[in-house]
């Protein structure tokens, strides 16, 4: 099964200059498809302020398909979304906030904290609850699976070529890939 | 469709084993209707389902296959029609909550792929070491079946006779792809148990390709989704061969649910009667009848269908028949590694210790066979860890860190045909009023001696040598699901249900080939086994509708 080296060079070159391409062309910085947007639910009032503190609590590039889907489900559950975003947000920028490191120990238990921790298990995890039958709003795009999928593949997605997978290294857990 | 009349092969299930032999017959040039009890689908339908599911329900194999009113397959704790399909007692009667779907391609649908040939020894229990049963043929004779099967299904295996499993026993035929690699998790563990245990972890024999197209099907391109679907059909599953049996002249029935199969006074087999999805009831006549619904589909049919001349059911006279249900009893074991290993590139079951499952204490207790699953772990890690209140780069670095470290390692045990694990008719009825099944099931002495004395320690020396933060605990038995034993195989026709070509030994045109004929279990998957026999059976058919019995 093994190769010559000159053909796996000219592998691991090939390899190298599509995920350049790859990554010059996923905007979004996920692997893996988008969801499509909806302009309808673009222009609800709720749901740039949502994304605004979605970008804040989780540092990753997010994908607003997953944030609508996310957003509608909330507001179905929890009148009080809306409020409780902006006063989370306020404490985002009263703090300067850049990541989540940077304002979450100010976001007091209760309500807020509450929201804050849905909303980031929501983008984690594709669903708001461990329920077997909870609605599931993201699959590939949930971050669990992005935040692996370097290493491991995500299930129901295709990883390599034919048995390109065989020789990798068994990869520290740390240090992480910038995100 | 017209209602196709007198076939020469009727056929009951279009699983692996039911395909296959469907195209033996049609190569032979006969006639074949088969009848499938539930829907025909594609495999987008099955894939967006497994996409769809939440993460809390992405660990369920029959989730992505609901069932329909009138086919329920066993869903437990679903609100679904199969919710309680299928009763379950007896001392380990949730060890006998069989995932099995009814859907045109059967379970094949949902499996590994693994294929473990069963060794000359697993065969021979009763001679070599005074328990269970014996085949009524040796290895040597399943041998050929075996390469039939590994050229049809496309099975995947090693080329290294020392890598092969069973060792030291000569293959007739190369496999027809070479092995697939390891994750970076299996190499890790293939090197800890072979240095710190001397235990050989080797390749499965899978039926998925491997580096190449086979059978009109692409390479394996690791997506680790072969339960509870193959998105891509690198995976043999028998849903990829019914294109081509209606190519070859097949006529396939689906939601048609057989209930009734009719003898005549010569008690002979003349007909099976069908219900359709708005409760009508159908007849199809035929020459010969060919059973292979399933593991416990097909016992029950046969209870169903008791009439004057078989007052206990059909193929009956041994009162074997829905006896000796048997399965893998599994111990699964989570653990929590020091280090990482990774599974989740490549298959999702791609190794296994089955060096183990062999020796003279099978005199004293079961043989078990080892392994390390190759699932991703994201979905067994993801909700604990999001629980802990972690936030930013320490939530990643947590997740990251627990999914790299989990894993599952696995016994499965062989089990001995036990009359008393039997598969009766419940007095509960589903959606068309046919009775649900039954299973009493206690996996015995033989298989507690083994998880005491042998696999439950054994388990113990491979974490440890795998180094785990806690020695790791079991729930207890669980299914491997694949059924076997209710229509076993013999020689004396007292005390089996059919003999050496799954013939039935009360009716000589109706076959019952597939798992319920094996009279041994070994510790291997027994997919490979039940198609040997289905090709065994259908050369049967074929010699025995050319000399026109």
């Amino acid at each position: 099964m093994s190769r010559n080296n000159n053909e796996r060079e000219l592998q691991s070159l090939s390899r190298r200059k599509l995920l350049k391409a790859g990554a010059a062309l996923g905007a979004g910085g996920l692997l893996g498809v988008q969801l499509p947007v909806s302009a309808a639910l673009a222009a609800e009032p709720g749901v740039a302020p949502f994304m605004e503190l979605s970008r804040l609590l989780v540092n990753h590039q997010l994908d607003e398909g997953v944030g609508q889907r996310m957003w509608q489900l909330l507001q179905q559950e929890n009148a009080q979304l809306d409020r409780q975003v902006s006063a989370v947000l306020e404490i985002a920028h009263a703090n300067n906030a850049k990541i989540v490191e940077d304002f979450f120990p100010a976001i007091p238990e209760g309500e807020l904290q509450d929201l804050a921790y849905q909303v980031i298990f929501g983008w984690y995890a594709g669903c708001l609850n461990t329920s077997k039958t909870a609605e599931s709003f993201a699959f590939a795009q949930a971050l669990t699976f992005q935040n692996t999928a370097d290493v491991i593949s995500i299930p129901s997605y295709g990883r390599t070529g034919p048995n390109e997978w065989a020789d990798r290294p068994n990869v520290p857990v740390l240090p992480l890939r910038d995100f | 469709m017209s209602l196709p009349s007198n076939s020469d092969v009727v056929i009951v299930g279009t699983g692996v084993v039911a395909a296959v032999v469907a195209e033996q017959l049609l190569d032979a040039g006969l006639s074949v209707v088969m009848l499938e009890a539930g829907p025909r689908v594609s495999r987008a339908e099955i894939v967006e389902n497994y996409r769809n599911l939440p993460l809390g329900n992405k660990g369920n194999a029959i989730a992505s296959y609901p069932s329909k009113p009138w086919a329920p397959h066993p869903e437990p704790n679903s609100g679904r029609p199969g919710d309680d399909y299928l009763q379950v007692s007896g001392p380990n009667g949730i060890g006998y909550l069989q995932s099995y779907v009814r859907y045109a391609g059967g379970s094949t649908w949902h499996w590994a792929g693994t294929s473990w040939r069963l060794t000359p020894e697993d065969m021979r229990l009763n001679s070599n070491f005074g328990v269970g049963r014996d085949w009524p043929f040796p290895y040597e004779e399943l041998e050929p079946y075996y390469v039939k099967t590994e050229y049809k299904l496309g099975i995947c295996g090693p080329s290294d006779e020392a890598e092969q499993w069973p060792q030291g026993v000569p293959r007739s035929a190369p496999y027809p792809m070479p092995e697939l690699p390891f994750s970076p998790g299996e190499n890790k563990f293939t090197d800890v148990v072979r240095d710190k245990l001397g235990l050989r972890n080797v390749h499965v024999a899978q039926a998925r390709n491997s580096g190449t197209a086979y059978d009109n099907r692409p390479a394996c391109c690791s997506s680790n989704n072969c339960v509870p679907v193959c998105p891509v059909g690198a995976k043999y599953d028998a849903a990829t061969a019914l294109g081509r049996l209606e190519a070859k002249g097949a006529k396939i029935l689906h939601n048609a649910v057989v209930y009734k199969v009719e003898t005549n006074a010569q008690n002979q087999v003349e007909a099976v009667n069908y219900l359709d999805p708005d409760k009508q009831s159908h007849r199809v006549t035929g020459k010969t009848f060919v059973l292979a619904c399933n593991g416990i589909e097909t016992p029950k049919l046969l209870l169903m269908s008791a009439d004057d001349r078989n007052p206990n059911g059909l193929a009956n006279s041994s009162d074997q028949v829905g006896r000796n249900m048997m399965d893998h009893p599994q111990l699964a074991y989570k653990i929590k590694l020091k280090e990482p290993y990774w599974t989740g590139v490549g298959p999702v079951v791609n190794s296994g210790i089955m060096e183990t499952s062999q020796g003279d204490y099978r005199a004293r207790h079961a043989a078990a066979y080892f392994r390390f699953n190759n699932f991703a772990q994201n979905r067994f890690v993801t909700f604990d860890t999001l629980q802990q209140g972690l936030v930013g780069k320490a939530l990643d670095e947590q997740l990251r860190h627990n999914t790299g470290t989990s894993g599952m390692i696995v016994a499965a045990h062989e089990i001995l045909p036990d009359p008393n694990n039997r598969l009766t008719l419940s007095d509960k009825k589903d959606w068309l009023g046919l009775p649900k099944p039954a299973v009493h099931y206690d996996v015995g002495d033989y298989v507690r001696r083994s998880a005491e004395e042998f696999s439950g320690p054994m388990i113990q020396r491979i974490a440890e040598a795998m180094g785990v933060l806690e020695a790791p605990k079991t729930v207890g038995f669980r299914p491997s699901k694949h059924i076997m034993g209710g229509t076993i195989m013999g020689t004396d026709s007292s005390n089996s249900v059919v003999d050496d070509v799954c013939r039935s030994h009360d009716h000589a045109n109706l076959f019952l080939p597939g798992g319920g004929a094996m009279p041994s279990t070994a510790t291997g998957n027994s997919t490979i086994t039940m198609v040997a026999l289905g090709f065994r059976a259908a050369e049967a058919i074929v010699q025995q509708m050319k000399a026109g019995a």
